[in-house]
């Protein structure tokens, strides 16, 4: 099962600032995509309007052609927000109760299953949970639910680096079962690294980059060159261009293998790649300028 | 969706019932053992019981500000403080649905825990509401403004009305205590308002004038403003909306001050030259004095014009005040579901 997510256009101004603005994406059905950006970049907020928790100030966002907030596509997303929100006062199996009974296509056995591995105790308050399995819990419901279309925000922020890789072999065992598709934000790319093959970066309110992450790093060179002024070809997108010494280093899209005793091409990590389009100032204005 | 409203209700639901529990309790063991025919009623009626009367009354007007601010108030508010209106508006039900249900059983909740409360008290104080006793006081009414939304089916109306309120208050609010807070304020004032601005003009008065005698005489009030009369009704039980005298061309008017001159000081007063200190041995011989001003005050062609509620227009009143209070809750229900899409 699989939904297709798209926006155009998307913007979501809160009193004067906008948080996001402009995002126009298509979500590949299957895939399983990394929202990666600073503190503040709009991830949340996308998110948000992704999963129908908040409302647009312009633009459009359908999850299989349905706007998010219909009953329909309420019904096949399934989203656990920031800080994994759980009701204190209930219990985990209350917490199950409460997914299955909200809930048509409920995975009881799942649920039971997820909880007893993560060995959580059914009758705890959801209040005296640490983090972690607090998190663990918020993902034991979403994903019970059986949803086309996984929204998580920033999931593994409250686990340590044991837990985080438990959670994220679990989250894409789910995913390979089911073929939902999946979106997750995260500001570590470490964690983007392991287990998306899509990534959007957005900084600032903006989506600076989208696409599979093995095209993208196909695409992207370092180049080391002299800094004589020269003039890089004009078929490729020059993302970074900073002097170091004598030295220029350019981070390049589309760089045209061609041979040149003093330019060397290499290839790039997914996060240099992805910190290179995080930096706000960067422009296509100014890789205009250098290439001109 | 109806589990969840009342796994999330059920602690304050079942607080709420003890309460009510021991309160009821409380009536049956000390009820009134009053006889049809008992004369004066009030001398029936011991410490305990009176205490009990008052605090019937009191229990009625804190039960809807307090359903309001600790059920009503939380509701979404909560939610929004948590943040686990992610949670549950992510699951499959839509956010209107939720919080219909919410609504539903919040105001299901309230409105049996206060249809008891006011049956309990209604039943157990229908032989003492308005009961006068000629030395031990009186106690009001049932159709006064201060007892009347604490008898019946209006209790009701009040705690529906606060639940809903609170409810949309704490969607706008957004944050637990402010909701709570303003809550109590609004329906606290409106407790106060609506028997003064509203519920007069919900129902017929009926006028009625009365000379002023020893058989009618209620009572009379001494202020700067001068002296006012006011007198008892045929008609037990009626509510007072006002009571003036007229003089001989039937306008409102002041007393003559050939009957303020006539009356006897207080005791121990000591009244204004002309009046006389009262003869020692007292209530009788003022009472005889004061006949004699009444008497004169009538012959002047002086009247009490009394407009007032009877006291069989009681259960049309409270059906009328619970339909206002019901259609209020129902207007404010209905701006928490627009509401909700917009959060």
């Amino acid at each position: 099962m699989t939904a297709a997510v798209a926006t155009t256009g998307l913007g979501r101004r809160y009193r004067r600032k906008w948080a996001l603005r402009d995002c126009t994406l298509a979500i590949e059905p299957g895939s399983i995509t990394g929202l990666v950006g600073p503190n503040g970049a709009g991830k949340t907020t996308l998110l948000h309007l992704l999963a129908g928790m908040g409302h647009q100030t312009e633009g459009e966002v359908t999850i299989g052609g349905m706007a998010p907030t219909d009953r329909r596509a309420l019904a096949a997303i399934g989203f656990v927000a920031q800080h994994a929100p759980v009701y204190p006062n209930l219990s985990v199996a209350d917490h199950l109760r409460l997914g299955a009974r909200l809930n048509p296509r409920w995975d009881a056995a799942l649920a039971e299953d997820r909880i007893s591995r993560l060995g959580l105790d059914a009758h705890q308050a959801a209040g005296k949970l640490s983090g972690g399995e607090r998190a663990q819990l918020a993902l034991t419901i979403c994903l019970a639910k059986r949803p086309e279309l996984i929204l998580l925000d920033e999931p593994v922020a409250s686990l340590d680096p044991l837990a985080r890789r438990e959670f994220l072999a679990a989250l894409m065992e789910t995913i390979a079962d089911t073929g939902a598709t999946a979106i997750l934000s995260s500001h570590l790319v470490a964690d983007v690294e392991r287990v998306c093959d899509h990534v959007v970066v957005i900084a600032g309110g903006r989506v600076h980059l989208t696409g599979g992450i093995d095209e993208l790093l196909a695409a992207h060179r370092r180049i080391v060159l002299p800094d004589d002024g020269r003039v890089l070809p004009s078929t490729c997108e020059v993302i970074q261009d900073r002097v170091r010494g004598r030295q220029r280093e350019c981070l390049v899209r589309d760089w045209p293998t061609f041979a040149a005793a003093d330019v060397s091409a290499s290839d790039l990590s997914l996060e240099d790649l992805l910190l290179a389009y995080m930096r706000d100032d960067r422009t296509s204005e100014r890789a205009l300028d250098v290439v001109a | 969706m109806i589990w969840l409203g009342w796994r999330q209700l059920r602690a304050q639901f079942v607080a709420a019932v003890v309460l009510v529990a021991v309160y009821v309790v409380l009536l049956v063991v000390e009820a009134p053992h009053i006889g049809a025919n008992a004369t004066d009623v009030l001398d029936l009626v011991d410490r305990t019981q009176r205490n009990l009367y008052q605090a019937g009354i009191v229990l009625l007007a804190v039960v809807a500000p307090l359903i309001g601010a600790f059920w009503g108030a939380p509701t979404v508010a909560r939610e929004l403080e948590l943040g686990t209106q992610r949670l549950v508006w992510s699951q499959s039900v839509t956010r209107r649905r939720w919080l219909t249900t919410k609504l539903l059983i919040g105001s299901v909740a309230a409105a049996s825990i206060v249809g008891t409360l006011s049956l309990a008290t209604t039943r157990w104080a229908v032989d003492i509401d308005g009961a006068t006793a000629s030395h031990s006081g009186s106690l009001p009414n049932r159709l006064t403004p201060i007892a009347f939304a604490m008898r019946g089916v209006v209790p009701v109306g009040y705690a529906v009305f606060a639940f809903v309120l609170g409810v949309l208050v704490g969607m706008l609010a957004r944050r637990v205590l402010p909701a709570m807070a303003i809550t109590i304020a609004i329906v606290a004032a409106t407790q106060v308002a609506f028997p003064i601005l509203v519920r007069p003009k919900l129902i017929a008065h009926t006028t009625a004038i009365v000379a002023v005698s020893d058989a009618t005489f209620d009572g009379m009030n001494l202020s700067s403003a001068g002296v006012h009369l006011s007198v008892h009704l045929d008609n037990r039980g009626a509510w007072i909306i006002e009571d003036q005298t007229i003089n001989a061309h039937g306008n409102a008017s002041d007393l003559p001050t050939s009957f303020t001159d006539c009356i006897p000081a207080p005791d121990g007063a000591g009244r204004a030259p002309g009046g006389g200190s009262p003869a020692p041995g007292g209530a009788k011989v003022g009472r005889a004095a004061l006949s004699a001003c009444f008497a004169e005050l009538t012959r002047l062609g002086y009247r009490q014009r009394v407009e007032y509620v009877s006291a069989s227009s009681f259960w049309a009143l409270q059906w009328r005040e619970l339909a206002i209070y019901l259609l209020a809750a129902a207007v404010l229900a209905f701006a928490c579901l627009r509401r909700v899409n917009r959060l």
